[in-house]
């Protein structure tokens, strides 16, 4: 285990193979989301949709203080990817719709590919529960171990359920991460709770009785004081590059 | 009580089969009167059947939030999931309740669960006058925090006189910072409330007393306000308006 840390720690400074993203807030200016929305729909389609373009998706939240508003995410295979400046798209983005929002924190974020599991996924799942977390560095073991055995226990399982980890590498106050899950819609989020409980039946028969209940408290004792925070987001096709897989 | 300390530690990862959640809407100057004449309209046409969203509206008494309406909305999966800007029901609350809002002014949007092993539910009449006590705990301090609240709801059973009115605890599932539960209590009014705290407020406390050993009520309170993050303690009251609600 100690392993996986040392990893990340060494991620934080050299980002190589894995997926990288690069997120923000847009706060929309009153009255103007239906202008912001087809404004952010013509630019990704006018500049990010080749395969070789800048990847860009567009969330709507759902939840918290900033509903009704836009994030956008830009993912790359690595962090060579987001080298590039698209100096032509981001004039245009500027010129037209750069007057209708606000622009919130830029945050890097790098896959944290041991604490994720995609099953095999056949259909859109736009709706996506976002858990944000904020953990003690000095106790950053109890919080990866967690992440790490769950998500294999839900690989061990074979759950239905999508879960992706992702972990701050810049723009974070302290250690951050962020789990998403991954549905269709309300009722795909609702019936998930039995894959939920597969994965803990799963994670038991792995390390033993009363494993998950242990790892997990362990896990929230390494967060810091109000170190978590739950959103939920819509994800917007036509406002986001193609999805290729 | 190890089951349901289980469940609230899972809740992160779980998803409940009912949702609540609730936004702030500041109305216009002057227009409190006929946003609350309209509102009622809507909720009384499109939220009382079977199936349909049911809505409860405050207005807020207290706070920095004094004045404005906090409406809270139950609603299935099966109802959101199927949610569309343009059926009847929103644009009937777009053109009628519309005007009454102030440009911009629906902000937020927190969704909660309900709690109900947390929750004393008594047959409520006339109790419209609701104290909110907002707590944000640590997230090591979860069972600190739900062995009080379940031991209150056990006291509060075990009286020989029960309240007259309900308490209510739900846990933000999302929107919030940190872990935000708040606890609704239902009155009459200021004065009953005065009255239950003067009277029943005793005996529900030596009836924590008798059931979970002396002087429980004080260590399990000090261990709840050890549990809460800095700050983590807030209190609102609030004004339900049933003319505005769901039935």
């Amino acid at each position: 285990m100690r392993k996986l840390f040392l990893l990340i720690t060494i991620l934080s400074f050299s980002i190589v193979s894995s997926q990288v993203a690069v997120t923000r807030v847009l706060d929309v200016k009153p009255g103007q989301m239906e202008k912001m929305m087809e404004g952010v729909a013509k630019k990704t389609k006018m500049f990010n949709s080749g395969a070789d373009d800048a990847q860009w998706y567009t969330f709507q939240i759902l939840s918290g203080a900033n509903a009704q508003d836009l994030w956008r995410v830009q993912i790359a295979e690595n962090i060579a990817g987001l080298d590039d400046v698209d100096t032509e798209g981001n004039a245009y983005w500027q010129k037209t719709v750069g007057d209708l929002h606000e622009s919130g924190a830029v945050r890097r974020w790098g896959k944290a590919n041991p604490a994720s599991y995609t099953p095999e996924v056949s259909e859109l799942k736009p709706l996506t529960r976002a858990l944000f977390f904020n953990f003690d560095p000095t106790k950053s073991d109890d919080f990866w171990n967690f992440r790490v055995r769950l998500a294999n226990a839900h690989k061990e399982a074979g759950t239905s359920a999508w879960m992706e980890t992702w972990w701050c590498s810049s723009g974070c106050d302290g250690s951050g991460a962020v789990v998403f899950y991954y549905f269709k819609d309300y009722s795909d989020q609702m019936a998930a709770n039995e894959q939920v409980q597969k994965a803990i039946d799963k994670y038991n028969e792995l390390h033993g009785n009363d494993a998950y209940e242990y790892d997990l408290e362990k896990m929230i004792e390494s967060l810091m004081p109000n170190g978590q925070k739950i959103r939920d987001l819509m994800f917007l096709p036509e406002l986001s590059s193609p999805i290729t897989n | 009580m190890k089951q349901i300390l289980i469940l609230l530690l899972s809740l992160s990862f779980s998803f409940s089969y009912s949702q609540l959640s609730t936004r702030t809407i500041e109305v216009k100057s002057g227009q409190m009167e006929k946003f609350i004449e309209m509102a009622g309209k809507k909720t009384k046409k499109y939220n009382n059947e079977e199936g349909s969203a049911r809505f409860w509206t405050y207005e807020i008494l207290t706070g920095s939030d004094a004045g404005k309406i906090w409406r809270m909305r139950a609603a299935s999966s099966e109802y959101m999931d199927n949610w569309d800007s343009n059926s009847e029901e929103s644009q009937y609350w777009m053109k009628n309740v519309g005007p009454y809002i102030k440009n911009g002014s629906v902000n937020g949007n927190y969704m909660w669960n309900y709690v109900g092993e947390m929750s004393h539910n008594v047959d409520s009449e006339n109790q419209n006058h609701v104290m909110a006590l907002i707590y944000t705990y640590k997230a090591s301090g979860e069972q600190d925090f739900w062995r009080f609240r379940e031991r209150v709801v056990a006291a509060r059973k075990a009286m020989d006189t029960a309240p007259k009115g309900s308490m209510h605890s739900v846990l933000c599932s999302s929107g919030c910072n940190g872990n935000v539960a708040i606890i609704l209590f239902e009155y009459e009014s200021f004065s009953d409330q005065q009255r239950y705290n003067q009277e029943m407020l005793p005996k529900m406390i030596e009836k924590y007393n008798e059931l979970f050993g002396n002087d429980a009520y004080e260590q399990d309170g000090e261990k709840v306000d050890k549990a809460l993050v800095e700050n983590g303690r807030g209190r609102m009251h609030l004004r339900f308006i049933p003319e505005a609600s769901s039935d």
